[in-house]
């Protein structure tokens, strides 16, 4: 009924008395790239973090492939039951900024843990698949390597394997490259720009302007938590209309 | 203090027997006590009330008040109790006392053991969990508790050679462990050897403790490697 992966509708969020997010609303089609920029506070991870119920929400909607995840009725948002927004929250993944991969376990375990024991796989198929994804991030020498053993770069590699095992339906990225250092942030990209290229849907939240300018199909202005201008790539960097987006480019480019 | 040969021999079927008594009370203690220890954890950390408070108040009275007092409440308290209000499964012989004090005892130091190992697991485990479908107890026991091992084995190490000693207190309520032995050896025979030989007893057990949690330390110290 809609192509739509994600679905945020006029999202409102509060920390005490701070709007986060100020009627924020996404819309993400199947096969979309849709960057994120902003600058720090602007709320780009919030709303990021509201598609996977890492953040609740205060206000408005949210829609994982049509489904309705929260919604607001009356003033007062209501979520669906546990269980269904774990089942539909596992149709999204997550690239976090601090790559997070769970340090008891080696990377290939790490990549098979929630396909095996979530999601029920048979462990010798899934373990097959595993050694695939790794491979695919040019990490299958470290399968039995611990996370600790590994350099940030090699860290969030692994995280994408891992996120890609539990066949999401679309990719959300928390600012994947701004733990790590300048010259080990392209081994990372190449990655994300490979997993591009295969038509994976995906939302990264970055401050790499000139990836974002090349892997996205829209990109998106937020600021202050709202959205102030979202376009295509050209027109967000090359002619752009608010002045808000004009001074933050300025200022980072 | 007298070290003959001869001596030794007479006091070593006492000692020994004591010792052996040391050990048990020990042993049970660590068995009951360490699994005890992490319901009562993670029930102060729940979301939930009833179960929070009921665990701090548990810990707090646990820690909050003299092993000896409790053992004393546990031996003597109820067996009053059990002759006022005519309830006789209360009355515990000395022994099982002195295994339900240490056990209750213990868990709420280890449950506070556990409970900050846990709470010292960064949130992004948690974030990471539940993108992949982890369910709240799922990531409980599958991703956040077997992280606090390497952490936790320190202070639980230091807390049980801390029962090694606490043992002693038995004696309070008359369980013939090794310092009542040594005591009675002394104070029969006029003599300090019983106790060096007590203190001997004790020192062997931390001694092999301590390679024990030297091992343990490596075995888990594993996935912290650092990188090259």
């Amino acid at each position: 009924m809609t192509d739509h992966i994600v679905e945020l509708d006029r999202v409102c969020k509060r920390y005490g008395e701070v709007e986060a997010l100020r009627d924020a609303t996404l819309r993400v089609r199947r096969g979309e790239h849709v960057a994120i920029i902003g600058s720090s506070g602007s709320g780009k991870s919030t709303l990021l973090r509201c598609i996977n119920h890492l953040e609740s929400i205060d206000g408005g909607s949210v829609r994982n492939n049509g489904v309705i995840l929260a919604e607001t009725v009356g003033g007062r948002v209501r979520y669906r039951r546990e269980a269904d927004i774990r089942r539909l929250i596992m149709q999204t993944a997550m690239v976090f900024q601090h790559f997070n991969l769970f340090g008891h376990l080696t990377c290939l375990e790490n990549v098979t843990i929630a396909p095996i024991r979530i999601k029920r796989e048979n462990p010798a198929e899934a373990r097959d698949r595993a050694m695939d994804l790794l491979r695919l991030v040019g990490l299958s020498g470290k399968a039995n390597a611990y996370p600790a053993e590994l350099s940030g770069g090699q860290k969030q590699r692994v995280a994408i394997a891992r996120a890609l095992a539990i066949r999401p339906s679309i990719l959300l990225f928390d600012e994947p490259t701004s733990a790590l250092d300048p010259e080990i942030t392209g081994e990372v990209l190449k990655v994300i720009r490979q997993l591009a290229a295969q038509g994976y849907s995906m939302v990264l939240v970055t401050h790499e302007m000139g990836f974002a300018r090349e892997v996205a199909d829209r990109v998106v202005f937020m600021d202050n938590g709202g959205i102030v201008e979202e376009g295509i790539p050209a027109n967000i960097f090359g002619h752009p209309e608010s002045e808000r987006l004009r001074l933050f480019l300025q200022a980072v480019l | 203090m007298n070290l003959s040969r001869e001596y030794v021999f007479v006091l070593w079927p006492a000692l020994a027997q004591g010792a052996g008594q040391t050990l048990l009370i020990f042993l049970l203690t660590l068995i009951l006590s360490l699994p005890l220890g992490l319901p009562v954890a993670l029930g102060s950390i729940s979301r939930l009330w009833p179960p929070r408070m009921f665990c701090r108040v548990y810990v707090w009275l646990f820690r909050g008040t003299p092993l000896m007092l409790q053992l004393f409440f546990f031996y003597y308290g109820l067996g009053i109790m059990a002759g006022q209000y005519d309830l006789p499964f209360l009355r515990l012989d000395r022994f099982p006392a002195v295994i339900v004090t240490f056990a209750l005892n213990y868990a709420a130091y280890f449950a506070e053991i556990y409970r900050a190992g846990i709470q010292s697991i960064d949130r992004g485990q948690y974030e990471a969990a539940k993108t992949l479908g982890f369910t709240r107890t799922q990531t409980m026991f599958a991703i956040i508790i077997p992280q606090t091992l390497r952490r936790i084995i320190p202070p639980v190490c230091n807390e049980t050679i801390t029962l090694v000693k606490d043992t002693a207190l038995a004696t309070v309520i008359g369980v013939a462990e090794l310092l009542k032995a040594a005591r009675d050896a002394s104070n029969r025979d006029t003599n300090t050897t019983p106790y060096f030989l007590a203190a001997a007893g004790y020192l062997a057990i931390t001694f092999v403790l301590t390679l024990v949690y030297q091992k343990l330390e490596k075995r888990f110290g594993r996935h912290e490697r650092e990188a090259i």
